[in-house]
């Protein structure tokens, strides 16, 4: 038995170094793209998009399934997007709240017969409306299907060459769309698709749809969620893009070229990672077809998005994507280690299925081992000490590394003390959240085991809710 | 083991480094913020007061950081000037050194300086610089030749118009950058498209008609009527839009018959054409294609016949053939 634990160990060990020197590779290759993209920053000619004719139209997709609290504000700040030419496709997928009626009543929408396209199927579409007051609003209520169905039938409605998809309870910056679309515009023949950064709105201020007031939020789950997003949007995605090996658009923030996604077939209605499993699919897609291509980030723009604050949610929302993974690596797992996708199959797939699918079972185990070992005196008190000293350090360097980028290069938090709330957190989440997560993930094998389907509840709180203007 | 702890205490030690420097570095970029925030507002109504003054207005005398953000507001307000104005911000510049000194970054070895150069030098309204960025034209990095289309066109520089071109064509330059340097230069650039829109490879001669479409005017269409019947299907595309844009009446027997080629897009351009030249003609045939073509054109044809005969359409619509872009388009002119 000894043995067996020494070994498991070691495993386990080997695994969490190859992990996290994968992560600071990432986040080297990200301090070093951050700094380009800082100095080209002083010629993107983003005035010169804005007012030019040549810049092709995006439509602006919105699932929504009982949006009523959050649908106007995130409409309102869709409508106000500094971009030449753009509609705003909200798709109510069966929503049973007054996500339609709130609209109707802000929007001043009317029905009309809008012809829709059917390369995509999808449900029933009950209506369709548009709005008096902004022609560029297209509302359009529809049986129940799920997200990714919505999504479809948005891409189906959609009227311009390029659509950008993004979450009901999200707003994008003003600039947000002209500067995720930016790489597209310069090299459209190679790039297909662009996906930009989520961060979260919990407690900052929100004025007519519009972030106007970054600030830390209040609650301890969602600031370390802020950690979080920095690592995964500041560090990682720009680190594989950088790779050209990104795995993952964000379902809350992409820009796809429309007729790319007709042709893929849009998105997987089976899953619950529709976000993931269609772009894996655009890869497979175009590498079956040897077609040169690239699947960038831009990690400037911004869209903001409200994030569980309650255990229960975040741990519902958590197994969800940890089942998305699960459905979108097994789809394609024939791409997994096979030469013919490149560096998408090579290393960003068999990086998905063993260092992001499996790691729960990793870390889970190897820490349970250890600490087990050390009680039974197996294990030395130093070497222990040492083992959480550098998962630890090692955690703590990854975390401030993202931090520092972020105050580098953006410094959206203005208050000394939001800084200091996201370092303490970064030392405060190493003790208790992440080895929860990794729980809330292994119960995601369970419901993967049972089958289970679904995206079950997820409450709003409401953009204007969520803030206090005295605090 | 111990080697374990030695690499566990490095990471700590890493990370508290990091920490000093992210402090020491958020104060930096903060006092820098607000030094900068200050100048920007005490130096505003000075460089509008330059810029707008009728009589000739001696550069003000500034120190350090002031000259940088006194030469970026210039730079910005340049972008939405010409006349005097512009040829004062020019002066300036020439006089200041700054010409000189973002001609130098042109031929820097690092890219980023480069671009950066031929960005600002847009903005400093010196015509001067135009040989340089002509030639920057041809840079290794795209962002170099990116930076210097765009000013090319800000500076109004008609003698670039054939390496413009040239590099827009055979994509040197995104279409949408060079296409905007271009369309900055105007109706100069005309003449050059007409001629490239006879070239051989059927990319230039789409790229050439597209902007002769938004760049010309409506003598600028007879060229174009060929080009309906070219055996490339994005030619065709190009032309019918460049007709639709410039208004071209005569174009619209050429339209009409474009309505039965073989490539949807094409019946949609021509479609949207239709609706942009009018004419009882016009309508006459949109009706059925907007009643049973496939989606592109069917829709086109429908938006076009709403604009050219709002009452036709709801009449239309109302006919059990009618389809559904005819109802969608009666029910847009009835809201």
């Amino acid at each position: 038995v000894t043995e067996i634990l020494t070994v498991y160990s070691l495993v386990a060990f080997f695994y969490f170094l190859v992990l996290n020197g994968l992560y600071l590779f990432l986040t080297a290759l990200a301090w070093r793209d951050m700094g380009s993209e800082l100095r080209a920053r002083r010629y993107l000619a983003l005035d010169e998009v804005f007012r030019s004719p040549l810049t092709p139209g995006v439509s602006v997709i919105v699932p929504a399934f009982n949006e009523q609290a959050v649908i106007v504000d995130s409409v309102r700040s869709l409508l106000a997007l500094r971009y030449p030419r753009h509609e705003v496709v909200v798709v109510s997928d069966g929503s049973t709240d007054r996500t339609i009626a709130v609209l109707e009543e802000e929007f001043d929408l009317a029905p009309v017969r809008v012809a829709l396209r059917n390369g995509i199927s999808t449900a029933a579409v009950r209506a369709t409306y548009v709005s008096r007051t902004h022609p560029n609003l297209l509302v359009v209520d529809k049986e129940n299907g799920g997200r990714s169905d919505a999504l479809n039938a948005g891409v189906n409605a959609a009227r311009n060459p390029y659509v950008c998809v993004i979450d009901a309870d999200s707003m994008l910056e003003p600039d947000a769309l002209l500067k995720v679309s930016k790489p597209i515009l310069d090299d459209p023949q190679l790039l297909a698709a662009t996906g930009g950064t989520i961060r979260i709105v919990n407690s900052c201020r929100v004025d007519y749809g519009r972030v106007v007031d970054v600030r830390a939020p209040r609650s301890r789950l969602a600031t370390i969620q802020v950690l979080e997003y920095l690592r995964a949007f500041l560090v990682a995605r720009v680190g594989w893009s950088s790779l050209n090996a990104l795995g993952i658009i964000s379902g809350a923030f992409g820009l796809f070229h429309r007729s790319l996604v007709e042709a893929a077939g849009g998105y997987w209605k089976d899953t619950v990672g529709e976000d993931f499993e269609l772009t894996i699919r655009i890869h497979r897609h175009l590498r079956e077809r040897g077609e040169p291509y690239r699947i960038g980030f831009v990690s400037d723009p911004v869209c903001w998005t409200e994030v569980p604050e309650q255990f229960a949610t975040l741990s519902r929302q958590r197994r969800r994507w940890q089942r998305g993974l699960w459905e979108g690596v097994r789809r394609h797992r024939r791409m997994i280690g096979n030469p013919r996708y490149g560096v998408i199959g090579l290393v960003a797939m068999p990086y998905f299925l063993i260092f992001e699918f499996l790691s729960p079972v990793f870390a889970l185990t190897g820490l349970l081992i250890t600490v087990v070992w050390w009680i039974l005196g197996g294990l030395s008190t130093f070497y222990f000490i040492a083992f959480l000293l550098v998962s630890i350090g090692l955690g703590l360097l990854l975390t401030t590394a993202a931090l520092a980028l972020e105050e580098f290069n953006y410094h959206r938090y203005h208050r000394r003390r939001d800084v200091a709330r996201l370092l303490a957190y970064a030392v405060l989440e190493n003790l208790g959240y992440h080895q929860l997560h990794d729980v809330w993930r292994a119960i995601g094998y369970l419901d993967i085991a049972r089958g289970k389907t679904g995206w079950g509840a997820q409450p709003r709180r409401g953009f204007g809710t969520s803030t206090d203007p005295l605090a | 083991m111990r080697l374990l702890a030695y690499v566990g205490v490095v990471f700590l030690a890493g990370t508290l480094l990091l920490i000093v420097v992210l402090v020491a570095r958020r104060s930096f970029l903060q006092r820098q913020a607000r030094v900068r925030g200050e100048l920007v507002e005490r130096l505003r109504p000075v460089a509008i007061a330059f810029v707008d003054s009728h009589e000739p207005e001696p550069a003000p005398e500034l120190h350090g950081g002031e000259s940088e953000v006194f030469a970026e507001l210039l730079g910005r307000y340049a972008r939405s000037l010409r006349g005097a104005a512009w040829g004062r911000i020019a002066a300036y510049f020439e006089a200041t050194g700054g010409v000189d000194e973002q001609l130098g970054r042109l031929h820097s070895r690092r890219a980023w300086r480069r671009a950066t150069a031929a960005f600002t030098l847009g903005d400093m309204c010196a015509r001067r610089v135009v040989p340089e960025l002509v030639a920057a034209l041809d840079d290794r990095v795209r962002d170099v030749r990116m930076a210097a289309a765009r000013s090319l066109g800000r500076l109004g520089a008609v003698e670039a118009i054939e390496p413009l071109i040239a590099s827009t064509i055979s994509g040197g330059v995104p279409r949408d950058v060079g296409g905007l340097a271009l369309l900055d230069l105007g109706p100069p650039a005309v003449p050059r498209l007409v001629e490239l829109s006879s070239s051989t490879e059927p990319a230039i001669r789409s790229g050439a008609i597209e902007l002769i479409g938004l760049l010309g005017e409506a003598g600028n269409a007879e060229p174009l009527l060929d080009h309906l019947r070219d055996p490339a299907a994005g030619v065709r595309t190009a032309s019918a839009t460049a007709l639709g844009r410039l208004g071209a009446g005569e174009a619209r027997d050429a339209l009409v018959r474009a309505l039965d080629d073989r490539v949807p897009d094409v019946r949609a351009a021509a479609a949207r054409a239709l609706g942009q030249t009018g004419g009882q003609r016009a309508a006459d045939a949109l009706l059925p294609v907007a009643r049973s073509d496939v989606f592109e054109p069917a829709r086109a044809a429908a938006q076009a016949l709403a604009r050219i005969d709002p009452r036709r359409v709801v009449e239309a619509a109302v006919e059990p053939d009618a389809g559904p872009h005819l109802r969608e388009a009666a029910d847009l002119v009835s809201l």
